[in-house]
């Protein structure tokens, strides 16, 4: 294989990253980056009432 | 000779994508349909539901509390309409929903996420991490809305940034159907109120919130002068993870509660009267997100 050959591939490759990673890259930011949610596996048992929970006093 | 080309070649696609990701910007409405031009820190300003049921999402929420929804995802610079969605009441500007399989093809982070007020984002946002939290997204600016930031706090419970543009809400007597109330669900009550005063400049009160005060003087309540802000209280739900926790003032937890599971939600705590007076009820949506709703103000129902 020559340097040539080789050159292209690696322009081919370059650029169809470069326009993956851009067709996604606004999307990832500020929300895209969370990683986990409190609420993933929780499955926790309907509390009833017997649980207490807050809520606004003043 | 073939390694500089690699070399010079990759440094010039990096470039290139450094240069095309710094200029797409998502440009998002104000939170405020009229800004105040003023800063309130510590102040919940905004709230945004990620989920990966959007339109289950809808129609829980437009089912027991009236809200409507806008999709904006596209004109705001996202790449599909769905990604983000403007919440509305009666008109009025009251939220936002990240479609989070559209963002990243997650579907495993639903939740409420807090959007909390700061002066200067840049700085908090290091305060946050210096003092043990974590920056998960750095300040960034999303034009109309102002300089956003997520970061999680140094229990691990994740909320919002914001410097807003053209300032705050201005306070206002809450709305039925609409956010009441917020609150940090924590397993490190004394930790978490150092770390918010810290951070955010809010002062704790500590109070007794059971009638007869018996159990706990375990509620922190944080306030900028004597405004409360927001709440700290132990986590009362095994399993769960330190959480902040949103509360929407409704006329009936109850008849909330019995509509839940026909929506795809689940109750987690059934309605209740609370000691203090009240009725409050912990539910989930179709994405497992949870949020709360209280009656307000605090007198019991007849």
């Amino acid at each position: 294989m020559t340097m040539k050959t080789v050159m292209r591939i690696v322009k081919v490759v370059a650029a169809l990253a470069v326009c993956s990673s851009l067709a996604g890259c606004d999307d990832v930011r500020v929300y895209g980056s969370v990683g986990y949610s409190s609420y993933n596996g929780y499955g926790g048992p309907g509390y009833g009432t017997s649980v207490r929970i807050g809520g606004r006093i003043y | 000779m073939l390694s500089r080309h690699l070399r010079s070649s990759a440094a010039l696609f990096s470039a290139l994508f450094l240069v095309a990701c710094a200029t797409i910007d998502i440009d998002l409405p104000s939170v405020a349909d009229a800004p105040t031009g003023e800063h309130l820190p510590g102040k919940i300003i905004w709230h945004d539901l990620l989920t990966h049921d959007v339109e289950g999402s809808k129609r829980f929420y437009e089912s027991l509390f009236g809200w409507e929804f806008e999709s904006i995802g596209s004109a705001a610079g996202f790449s599909s309409d769905s990604t983000y969605t403007l919440i509305r009441h009666n008109g009025n500007l009251i939220g936002g929903m990240i479609d989070t399989v559209a963002l990243n093809g997650r579907d495993d982070i639903s939740q409420w996420v807090v959007v909390m007020s700061v002066g200067d984002v840049d700085a908090v946002s290091r305060r946050f991490a210096a003092d043990g939290g974590e920056v998960i997204t750095a300040p960034t600016d999303l034009q109309r809305r102002g300089r956003l930031a997520l970061v999680r706090d140094a229990e691990g419970a994740l909320l919002a940034l914001l410097q807003t543009r053209d300032g705050d809400p201005a306070d206002s007597e809450p709305v039925i159907d609409e956010f009441l109330w917020d609150e940090l669900w924590t397993s490190d009550i004394d930790g978490a109120t150092e770390f918010y005063e810290g951070v955010t400049g809010l002062q704790a009160d500590l109070l007794d919130v059971d009638a007869d005060q018996s159990s706990n003087a375990t509620y922190r309540l944080l306030k900028s002068g004597e405004t409360p802000r927001v709440g700290i209280m132990p986590n009362p739900l095994e399993g769960l993870g330190p959480v902040w926790v949103s509360y929407l003032r409704v006329e009936n937890p109850a008849a909330i509660t019995a509509k839940v599971d026909a929506l795809g939600g689940r109750i987690i705590v059934e309605a209740q009267a609370r000691p203090l007076g009240g009725e409050v009820a912990f539910i989930a949506g179709p994405s497992g997100a949870g949020i709360a709703v209280q009656t307000w103000p605090l007198e019991q129902k007849d």
